[in-house]
């Protein structure tokens, strides 16, 4: 069976009943399961491009689903759905295996950025002939697979550290914090037309938007900030030559410096680009 | 109910009455005791002059010339009687000729002294010769002298008397002390309308002085009081005295001023715990729903794009509950002010690292960072990060609130009984006293749009979270500043 449609995975039937109706308009064919034993139950069946899954629910959660699907060796990316309440959940499920994760209440066109992003991601690995993105960080999951490298177009240097696949951070001498976007995110919107950026001095949360990016088909999506803190300064050369995102993401292409306001508990929910160079 | 200054004024009262009623009592008998003295050494003065001037007629025996001076003396003025007992007691010469002849009884008042142990004395001092006695017409005073035996005496011619004879007779003058008694009721009668005076004016000027040092406060304080058991923790005493009363006063606004803080410090808390806990269950009940109408709206949305008439209701029912989900996030945000990680830092060293993120901010706004911290305060046990976001947040609002012709933030740091000061203090525009107890509630702000109205509320709640305390004073139109309050090991 070809591997096409979507997984929807949410206790709650009016979510899945709204992603299948946005992504059906779109020609995606989505399936719903209203748990994680369900959804097990059609992935033993048939396969996905991907899975969207509700992270707090009833029996299985997200976070045994993930780790379930990791030991079943599911191929498809798994994208968490969560309330604001449990970011910092979702932002530890990025570290044990999920590819993103977007916040509800979402719009329909906030939800097709994710999905789009999300197949693209699919594409992306397959191209690049990596297995699946599936596995944990650091101590969690003793008996989970270490996290396989994602496609590197432009290199991840050792020092940062990265959410996800989305956006990486790392600590400088001085204790503040430099954050950015990985190449690889900015592949799956293939390329970055405008970026807009907050002011200095505005507070970012882990896991929250802390920039918008146009993506060259005119589709907004939010770049997740891998580190909480006070922006002290938004990088100057971007408005003015947003393509540095994809040329230079890690150095020139940085989006904010920033005083991370609890970087020591942080930074353990993000994954060292040294783990990346195998 | 006995009133302190009715007690007082008792009190200075009794003791006064004692003072000078002891102190008339001695005045009067000094008085008296001295103007007797006089009378007495008066007397004696007479009794002597009588002798000289009656000796010459005694030698010559001339007596009837010494009847008729005798009488003479005794209508002088002053004087009630002058009269001389020969040696066995017979009256032989006598002012009052009635008695003249007559033996005087050895056991009258006027004799007493002499003839107490039932023979005569042979010589008597001067103060035991005289004598006061009650007459039917007053007090009089006696004075005896006796005519002692002399060479000249038995030599005379006459030969009246032996040379073994040692007392020949008494010379006894009387004079009436109608007078003296007179000047001694006077004198007792002034002192005592002084005594009662005095008491009197010690008394007014007491009451006087209760009233206005001791009623009037006393009455203040406990309106004062009052106020503060009603609720009215802003009831502040005047602090003019500088007595005991004046530091009771000073103290109590003290202790107001504290019991303020303190329970607003404690409302605060309260109020932001149960805020937390509600805006996280709110959310989390409220998200579900609210997906279901963003995402069946926005699909709409999506849907409808040929038809305009249906596709501006659908623009408000996205763009509400956006706005509805900004707010649950916003109220997420404040819910999610997670525990301290603290360590052992130099807290002037954070203010400087604050201070170097704002640099740039500040020097565009034209304000003036003085920096007057005191390299001695102790190291304290804080989340450095935390703690540098507050500061942060507090010169952010300074510069705000300073306008655009630029002005001053002052950060001091200094160590106080035991926990470190710092203090902010910027000339910018203040905030007036109605707004300045809300300041730091969550979603109250000033800044209009600019502003989440969380800034304060999160700073508040990290330093609440390291024991310390954040207050603010402000005068509008001269600037704001805020203290905070931390103990070295919180």
């Amino acid at each position: 069976m070809s591997a096409a449609g979507l997984l929807v995975i949410d206790d709650e039937p009016v979510i899945c009943e709204a992603v299948a109706k946005i992504c059906g308009a779109e020609g995606l064919p989505v399936d719903a399961a209203d748990g994680g034993a369900a959804a097990l139950t059609l992935l033993q069946g048939r396969e996905y491009r991907l899975i969207l899954c509700d992270l707090m629910m009833n029996g299985m959660d997200g976070f045994q689903f993930l780790a379930e699907a990791s030991r079943r060796g599911v191929a498809a990316p798994v994208v968490m759905m969560t309330g604001y309440v449990t970011l910092d959940n979702a932002v530890r499920s990025l570290a044990c295996g999920a590819a993103d994760f977007f916040a509800k209440p979402f719009t329909a066109d906030e939800l097709l950025a994710v999905v789009r992003r999300g197949l693209k991601y699919r594409e992306l690995l397959e191209r690049a002939g990596a297995g699946p993105r599936l596995g944990a960080a650091g101590s969690r999951g003793a008996g989970a697979p270490a996290p396989a490298a994602p496609p590197a177009y432009v290199p991840c240097p050792p020092s940062r550290r990265r959410l996800g696949y989305m956006s990486w951070a790392s600590v400088e001498a001085a204790g503040t914090g430099l954050v950015g976007v990985t190449d690889l995110f900015v592949k799956t919107l293939g390329g970055v037309k405008a970026v807009d950026l907050s002011a200095a001095s505005r507070e970012l949360v882990q896991g929250e938007r802390c920039a918008w990016l146009l993506a060259a088909d005119g589709s907004r999506h939010a770049a997740l900030s891998p580190l909480s803190g006070r922006i002290t300064e938004a990088n100057p050369a971007l408005s003015l030559e947003p393509a540095l995102l994809e040329k230079d993401p890690y150095f020139g292409g940085w989006l904010y410096r920033i005083v991370p306001s609890d970087a020591g508990r942080e930074l353990e929910n993000l994954v060292s680009c040294s783990s990346d160079r195998i | 109910m006995r009133r302190l200054g009715f007690k007082l004024a008792l009190a200075v009262g009794g003791t006064a009455l004692v003072t000078i009623g002891v102190f008339a009592y001695f005045n009067i008998r000094a008085h008296r005791a001295s103007l007797l003295a006089e009378v007495e050494r008066h007397a004696n003065q007479l009794s002597e002059l009588v002798k000289a001037a009656t000796q010459y007629d005694m030698l010559l025996n001339q007596r009837q010339r010494l009847q008729r001076s005798i009488s003479g003396l005794g209508r002088q003025q002053g004087i009630q009687r002058v009269r001389v007992l020969n040696d066995v007691g017979r009256v032989i010469y006598s002012s009052d000729e009635a008695e003249l002849g007559k033996s005087v009884d050895k056991t009258a008042e006027s004799c007493t002294k002499c003839h107490s142990a039932g023979r005569p004395l042979e010589r008597l001092d001067t103060k035991e010769r005289t004598r006061v006695f009650r007459q039917a017409s007053g007090r009089v005073l006696g004075i005896i002298n006796p005519i002692y035996n002399q060479p000249s005496c038995w030599t005379a011619a006459c030969h009246v008397h032996s040379r073994a004879q040692v007392v020949l007779g008494v010379l006894d003058v009387t004079l009436p002390l109608d007078e003296v008694d007179k000047d001694i009721r006077g004198g007792a009668a002034r002192i005592v309308i002084f005594a009662l005076s005095a008491m009197a004016a010690l008394a007014v000027i007491i009451g006087l002085v209760m009233r206005r040092w001791l009623d009037k406060p006393v009455a203040e304080l406990v309106a004062a009081t009052r106020h503060v058991a009603g609720g009215d923790l802003q009831y502040r005493l005047q602090e003019t005295r500088d007595d005991e009363l004046g530091m009771l006063a000073r103290s109590f606004n003290h202790m107001t001023q504290k019991l303020s803080e303190a329970r607003l410090q404690l409302f605060q808390s309260d109020k932001l715990a149960s805020l937390g806990r509600l805006a996280a269950g709110v959310a989390h009940e409220i998200n579900n729903p609210l997906t279901g109408v963003l995402t069946y709206s926005s699909y709409l949305l999506k849907r409808t794009e040929d038809r305009p008439e249906i596709q501006e209701d659908l623009k408000v029912i996205v763009r509400e509950t956006l706005r509805s989900r900004e707010i649950v996030k916003s109220l997420l945000d404040f819910a999610r002010q997670s525990m301290p990680r603290k360590a052992e830092a130099d807290l002037n060293g954070v203010i400087e690292r604050a201070a170097a993120v704002v640099a740039s901010q500040l020097a565009l706004k034209k304000v003036r960072l003085v920096k007057s911290l005191d390299p001695a305060i102790p190291k304290a046990v804080v989340d450095a990060d935390q703690l540098q976001q507050v500061f942060i947040n507090l010169l952010v609002n300074a510069s705000d609130a300073i306008g655009p012709e630029g002005g001053t933030i002052t950060v001091s740091s200094a160590a106080k009984d035991g926990s470190i000061e710092l203090k902010f203090a910027d000339t910018g525009c203040g905030i007036p006293p109605e707004k300045l107890s809300r300041i730091f509630e969550p979603f109250y702000t000033t800044k209009g749009q600019k502003g989440t109205g969380l800034g304060l509320s999160i700073a508040w709640g990290i330093v609440n979270n390291h024991n310390g305390t954040i207050s603010v004073d402000s005068k509008v139109g001269a600037g704001t500043t805020f203290t905070i309050r931390m103990a070295v090991r919180s």
